[in-house]
């Protein structure tokens, strides 16, 4: 990459960074990350979802009430204030993202955000 | 009695956070447009769409598939024309040229998405992706 291409990622990259809406949502992560109830539910239900997907990867049927209970952990983490709070501030990230790739694409004329997550051929 | 100050007081305008982020995204737009990387993938993507083989074969893949989604005729021999139309595609010598285009162009985009993340603290293209499905994903 040629230097002042790489200047100006890193550019955009550190405007991004101190856009409102990402500070709102690194505090809110850091929250988040650092508070045990809400760690603690969250790795639970990443720990319940990773084994369901290993089960039925394997060719297994679940049964509802495993499904269900998933979804009702579910809720109750996506529920938790700090988490809530995480999440809401993301969706505001993504916002401000999709504005910036959006900016780059028109440039472009062609999809930046879809060629920079393109699987590349073997 | 003093003269009055023609000095007009105007207050300091600060760009906010987000109207930097559009003229820095606006400048690495340029700046990657400029690039041998992209102008390379956008001739090579203006030589496929000019020429007359590719296009031939593009019309026939389509009538294929549009009749697949009609459900008119065999479907085994709809599938087969058309993985037999994509491989005379494939073999076309600006195709290959515009694959391999595009496969450089795409690593230069993943760099830069790399180092903007970085800077950023954020995965910045996963996050910049809009969703289509109304999931709010």
């Amino acid at each position: 990459m040629n230097p002042e291409l790489l200047e100006s990622a890193r550019a955009l990259g550190a405007a991004l960074n101190q856009a409102k809406a990402v500070q709102s949502y690194l505090q809110a992560k850091t929250e988040a990350e650092a508070n045990t109830e809400s760690a603690s539910l969250e790795a639970h239900m990443l720990e319940v979802y990773q084994a369901l997907i290993a089960r039925q990867q394997n060719g297994e049927q679940l049964t509802q009430p495993e499904v269900q209970e998933f979804y009702t952990l579910r809720n109750q983490a996506q529920s938790h204030p700090l988490i809530k709070a995480r999440d809401a501030a993301l969706s505001q990230v993504k916002g401000v993202f999709a504005e910036a790739g959006t900016e780059i694409t028109n440039q472009l004329g062609v999809d930046f955000t879809a060629l920079a997550l393109a699987a590349l051929e073997e | 009695m003093s003269t009055p100050s023609t000095k007009i007081d105007l207050p300091v305008i600060s760009m906010t956070g987000d109207a930097k982020v559009t003229q820095a995204a606006q400048s690495l737009g340029k700046l990657l447009a400029e690039t041998p990387e992209y102008q390379a993938f956008l001739q090579a993507l203006k030589d496929i769409n000019h020429d007359l083989d590719v296009q031939k074969l593009s019309a026939k893949i389509r009538e294929h598939d549009t009749a697949l989604q009609w459900g008119r005729g065999n479907v085994l021999e709809h599938q087969g024309e058309m993985k037999t139309l994509q491989a005379q595609m494939e073999s076309i010598p600006l195709v290959q040229t515009y694959h391999t285009a595009e496969q450089i162009f795409v690593r230069l985009c993943q760099e830069i998405d790399r180092v903007v993340s970085e800077n950023a603290g954020v995965e910045f293209a996963s996050h910049a992706r809009k969703s289509g499905c109304g999931c709010g994903g």
